[in-house]
């Protein structure tokens, strides 16, 4: 813990080399007149005893206490998990299903291709792109329609047709009569 | 243990269903030719967008053309795929 207490303060023209002189950090040649400065200033004196009091405290580092490190650990190992989550975030969709389901829906999935591949006898395209563009799935299965919509042109020119067909039959039931009474 | 497979065997044979009847679904569009298949999606649509009299009108004659004898049905079809090969041809002349 470090003190409160302020530093003792020195001669202006020493507290530079009073640092230093605590530090070790000055010739011989320095240190004399130091030495000899403060064996007769008291508040020279004063301020190295505050220098090393208090120095080593402020400098010292500091220890954290053994709950900050299970923290420490425990957030790291959060974070950690959190970021594998974020990476396999798939695994949760599939998480309700059972483990035999995964393979099940597998081999269904491929056998419903493979089933798919030999009625379309082979022809991938045909079997990807089969049925046209917003045509109801019940409309192409039931050949009725389909074959009502082939034929729809024609049906709206039925009357006509009929006309035309019954005015073909007509000449020909009128010949056969013909020759049914020349036989006569 | 035995649930699970009862419940697999019956998803699969779902799937497999729907898959043969959408299969059947596209054959019977396969099996068209091109033209055809213009034809009834060009015939689809007028319908889609056709007002409903005209629709009945349709429904009738459509009801008539299956009850016909199926020689007069030839007949009559012949005389329409003839009678539209005339009009391509012309068109295209």
């Amino acid at each position: 813990m470090t003190s409160n207490v302020p530093f003792d303060s020195a001669c202006k023209s020493f507290e530079e080399d009073l640092v230093l002189y605590y530090y070790g950090e000055i010739s011989d040649t320095e240190r004399r007149p130091i030495e000899q400065h403060l064996s007769s200033c008291q508040s020279c004196q004063r301020f190295v005893d505050d220098l090393r009091r208090l120095l080593p405290q402020m400098a010292k580092s500091e220890e954290f206490p053994q709950s900050f490190w299970d923290a420490y650990y425990d957030e790291t190992v959060a974070k950690l998990a959190k970021q594998r989550e974020r990476k396999y975030w798939w695994r949760d969709l599939l998480a309700p299903m059972r483990v035999w389901m995964l393979p099940a829906f597998g081999t269904v999935a491929i056998a419903v291709l493979a089933v798919g591949l030999v009625l379309g006898k082979g022809n991938l395209p045909s079997f990807t792109d089969r049925s046209p563009k917003n045509f109801p799935l019940e409309t192409l299965s039931d050949a009725k329609q389909l074959e009502f919509f082939e034929s729809m042109d024609m049906l709206e020119s039925l009357s006509k047709l009929e006309e035309q067909d019954d005015q073909k039959a007509e000449p020909n039931q009128s010949s056969s009569l013909r020759f049914v009474a020349a036989n006569v | 243990m035995k649930m699970k497979r009862v419940t697999a065997v019956v998803l699969g044979l779902f799937l497999l269903l729907m898959a043969s009847l959408s299969s059947a679904a596209g054959d019977n569009w396969l099996n068209l030719s091109p033209r055809d298949k213009e034809r009834v999606q060009r015939n689809k649509d007028r319908w889609e967008r056709m007002p409903p009299q005209d629709k009945e009108r349709l429904r009738e004659e459509w009801k008539r053309w299956e009850q016909m004898p199926k020689d007069r049905r030839d007949r009559i079809k012949q005389r329409y795929d003839e009678q539209q090969q005339r009009r391509d041809r012309d068109r295209g002349d």
